[in-house]
């Protein structure tokens, strides 16, 4: 057990280090090579991290940097869930870092990237990872800047402005959260997350801070009506990092908006808040899905559907209305996100992918000129193929299994009101990726044909995508057991929510 | 009774809450992008005072981990307004190409 | 909100683009008020914390290695928050560095003797440039036992590069190997030291307490250069006045 906390730094230092060396070689391919290497050593270690965590007695393993411990000095703090958004985010890397090996054609664009991409991953593992509040602000700054960045590597005029805007309400978010540390630091004069959690009151402070903290950390995850930036910023960057964006960026800073609901500030939390943070979130998901059926590029369409997939994640929200557990990250309705939250990444990731494919093969991503491409990338298309049935939430997807976990969540909580949501929000997923289906597939006089294809792609590239939309068959057929390692579903809980079996009977 | 209340440290802290709030009204009604960068200065520049004002304990000498916290955030901050100002004037330059050409 | 923004440098030609309407203006100006109102009703209405961590700082301050309470906790009790700020830096420089269009192969600083500098501003350097950089030697080294450290001395030795580097006789080459090494010898020290230390001590970053001071001062004279670099590289690249040499050569 020992060794696995001795190298829980290591999460962030190996990224920090990868990019340090990548901005120094300067070199493409060395750049490369040693990505993929440390990638791959990411992987090793959160798996190993995440089949530690449940031997270990506590569940939670802590890590004292400089040694000092809390409240003086900084922990890292790993529980069930925080080592499985870890070993999500090592796996997309892995993926995504591969992805890029082939993707990127300038080499200025790439000397760029590398270096850049490492330090957004150190940001995302110190974020999943932090037990302190100011220290989550500095690793929310390190993610925020470092996206932006990375969008701005793409250096057309509206991929800019997309940036720019990113960044403004980026560090607008980042104030409203480093204005409630503000209050909270004066208030209990600490700021580990954990302590806090056990000294925390419903005063008039801490219900501000609350309030701070939502507001901003909404922004930054573009819960609506505060997604005005997302579908420019994820649509106008390159692959990879769209696909890392919506696949986990907007993640991190969701679980921490959780984590002080339910957890940290939850005696200052009201059943009102959690209800409207809901109704925001049944919002989301049928402003979101009716702006991608009506999108006119592709790009733009897989980014209203993340502003879709995020509406369902504040349904959470809702479900834990009257729940009286005392670790907020367990339980059938925290199941249920946590599979969606994971199902959501890989899809998503998987159809980015698809479309950066897409875009290069065609030049161009417009829906509505990309009739009968199936012929040209047919791997492509299947990805597509299989990461929709994901969100649409067709058996045997993970999609399908988070939704029904939260299906019949809403209904032994009694409240049917989100089943119509949830329901109207799968058909408005299956209308608009079929829409785009059906053109691909359509053969008529303007078709797309060869003599359209700008530029042929690696191979790699299409296989990339389909192996994260095979991940979420397989994590569709695996669920009890992705549920058990995040150490989410509570087996106690019988009468309500969920048992082992009736689960597994879900999964065939 | 409310003027009692008025203790300097909550004077100063009501005033970097107020700086906050000139800030976010800017950032908000502003359309200029400079001065929306310089309103999310003094948002910050708000926070800040905030931090430091609540820094003064009881009988003792002041707090200085809300000063460190104050001095990481003023790094970060000029890394955010730089990199800001660096994409303005990129979106700049190429607005003024697409004219010349 | 960000719907509209304008971009142009004179705005003044088109005062009505992109503006709210001003009952929309009022309506927003009332709102961040009541938001204003609540914040100090709560801070009124709430207790502060009595002690915070100021006896926590104060009774471990003799073990930190450094008199200056505020240098401890930023580079020893809460080292890692600093390590990842060196971090964020990091990136902006990145994005800044400018394209690769020359060779790397030039030297770090270029001199051309050709170029008339001007007798006030080549005789104004010769006495800002070796006082602003004593200034943040001192700066480093006193922020040990006073206000002081990285930052403030990695500001003023930028201040002077900025003063060197705004002059026409001397230019410096981005795109060196060594330009790089400035910028990112901060974290890399950080990051080194923090593990050299752990194989004594067993965890990042903990200082065994005989060396602290100096492995301090160590890191921190690491994060001044990489600081001055980035603010001088900051500066540059918003200023754009070394664009010539960047792509021309």
């Amino acid at each position: 057990m020992d060794d696995i906390t001795a190298l829980l730094p290591a999460f962030i230092l190996l990224p920090l280090a990868v990019s340090v060396c990548c901005l120094l070689v300067n070199n493409i391919r060395v750049c490369v090579a040693i990505s993929i290497i440390s990638a791959a050593a990411l992987l090793i270690l959160s798996a190993s991290t995440l089949l530690a965590i449940n031997t270990y007695e506590a569940g939670i393993l802590r890590y004292a940097f400089a040694g000092w411990g809390q409240p003086l000095g900084i922990e890292l703090e790993v529980s069930g869930f925080t080592a499985l958004m870890t070993a999500l985010t090592c796996l997309l890397v892995f993926v995504l870092s591969v992805y890029s090996s082939v993707y990127f054609s300038s080499s200025d664009k790439a000397l760029r990237f590398w270096p850049l991409w490492w330090l957004l991953i150190a940001g995302l593992n110190a974020l999943f990872l932090s037990s302190d509040i100011f220290n989550i602000y500095v690793a929310f700054e390190l993610i925020g800047l470092a996206a932006v960045a990375l969008i701005a590597i793409e250096n057309s005029r509206p991929a800019l402005i997309a940036a720019l805007r990113y960044l403004l309400v980026s560090l607008l978010g980042s104030l409203c959260y480093l204005l409630a540390v503000a209050l909270l630091y004066r208030e209990y004069g600490t700021l580990d997350l954990a302590q806090l959690a056990n000294i925390t009151s419903d005063s008039a402070s801490s219900t501000a801070a609350l309030m701070l903290i939502t507001v901003g950390l909404c922004l930054k995850t573009a819960l609506f009506p505060l997604h005005f930036w997302l579908p420019a910023a994820h649509g106008g960057a390159s692959a990879p990092v769209s696909a890392v964006l919506s696949a986990l960026v907007v993640k991190g800073s969701f679980y921490l908006i959780a984590r002080f609901w339910l957890d940290t500030l939850a005696p200052a939390a009201s059943d009102a808040g959690l209800i409207i943070l809901g109704v925001f979130g049944a919002g989301a998901i049928l402003w979101g899905s009716v702006h991608a059926l009506f999108a006119s590029r592709l790009k733009v369409m897989v980014a209203y559907s993340t502003v879709a997939q995020i509406g369902y994640l504040f349904l959470l929200f809702p479900l834990m209305v009257g729940n009286s557990q005392t670790n907020a990250f367990e339980g059938a309705a925290m199941g249920a996100i946590t599979y969606l939250i994971v199902a959501h990444a890989t899809a998503k990731s998987a159809m980015f992918l698809a479309a950066g494919n897409i875009m290069r093969i065609a030049g161009h991503d417009n829906i509505k000129q990309l009739k009968g491409l199936v012929r040209h990338c047919p791997l492509s298309i299947f990805t597509f193929g299989i990461a929709g049935a994901s969100l649409i939430g067709l058996p045997p997807s993970a999609g399908f299994i988070a939704k029904w976990l939260l299906l019949s969540n809403s209904i032994t909580t009694g409240q049917w009101w989100w089943v119509i949501v949830i329901l109207s929000g799968g058909l408005l997923a299956a209308a608009y990726v079929f829409k785009f289906l059906n053109l691909a597939f359509t053969k008529d006089d303007d078709t797309f044909n060869k003599a359209n294809i700008v530029s042929k792609i690696s191979p790699i590239m299409p296989l990339c995508a389909l192996a994260l939309a095979l991940l979420t068959v397989v994590l569709g057929f695996n669920a009890q057991w992705l549920l058990d390692v995040s150490g989410t579903l509570v087996y106690e809980t019988t009468g309500q929510g969920f048992t082992g079996q009736n689960l597994a009977g879900v999964a065939q | 009774m409310i003027l009692s209340q008025l203790t300097p440290e909550i004077m100063y802290s009501a005033s970097g809450i107020a700086l906050f709030g000139i800030g976010l009204l800017g950032l908000i009604i502003v359309p200029h992008i400079f001065r929306k960068i310089l309103a999310i200065n003094v948002m910050g520049v708000g926070v800040f005072m905030l931090l430091v004002s609540s820094a003064k304990r009881a009988n003792l000498d002041a707090d200085p981990v809300p000063h460190a916290m104050v001095l990481t955030g003023i790094v970060v901050a000029v890394a955010g307004t730089a990199l800001a100002l660096f994409l303005v004037k990129k979106i700049q330059d190429s607005e003024s190409l697409e004219k010349s050409q | 909100m960000f719907k509209k923004i304008v971009f142009k440098e004179d705005a003044s030609n088109e005062p009505e683009k992109g503006r709210l309407s001003t009952p929309m203006a009022l309506l927003c100006g009332s709102l961040v008020l009541a938001l204003c109102t609540l914040l100090v009703a709560a801070l009124i209405s709430t207790q502060r914390h009595n002690e915070g961590l100021q006896q926590a700082v104060s009774s471990m301050l003799n073990k930190s290695g450094v008199e200056n309470p505020v240098t401890a906790v930023l580079l020893n009790f809460r080292s890692y928050d600093t390590l990842l700020e060196i971090a964020v830096l990091l990136i902006v420089a990145i994005v800044m560095l400018p394209q690769a269009t020359v060779s790397e192969s030039h030297s770090l600083i270029r001199v051309q003797q050709s170029a008339n500098a001007g007798i006030i501003m080549s005789s104004l350097l010769r006495f800002l440039t070796p006082t602003l950089i004593i200034m943040g030697g001192y700066m480093l080294w006193t922020g040990a036992y006073s206000p002081g450290g990285a930052f403030q001395a990695g500001a003023l030795i930028a201040g002077a590069g900025i003063l060197i580097f705004t002059n026409v006789q001397y230019q410096v080459n981005m795109h060196s190997f060594a330009f790089r090494v400035l910028l990112s010898i901060g974290l890399c020290i950080f990051i080194l030291s923090g593990f050299a230390v752990a194989l004594q001590t067993g965890q990042f970053l903990e200082y065994p307490v005989k060396y602290a001071s100096s492995i301090i001062l160590f890191i921190e004279t690491a994060a001044t250069v990489s600081i001055a670099t980035t603010l001088l590289l900051l500066y540059l690249a918003v200023a754009g006045t070394q664009e010539d040499f960047n792509h021309d050569t």
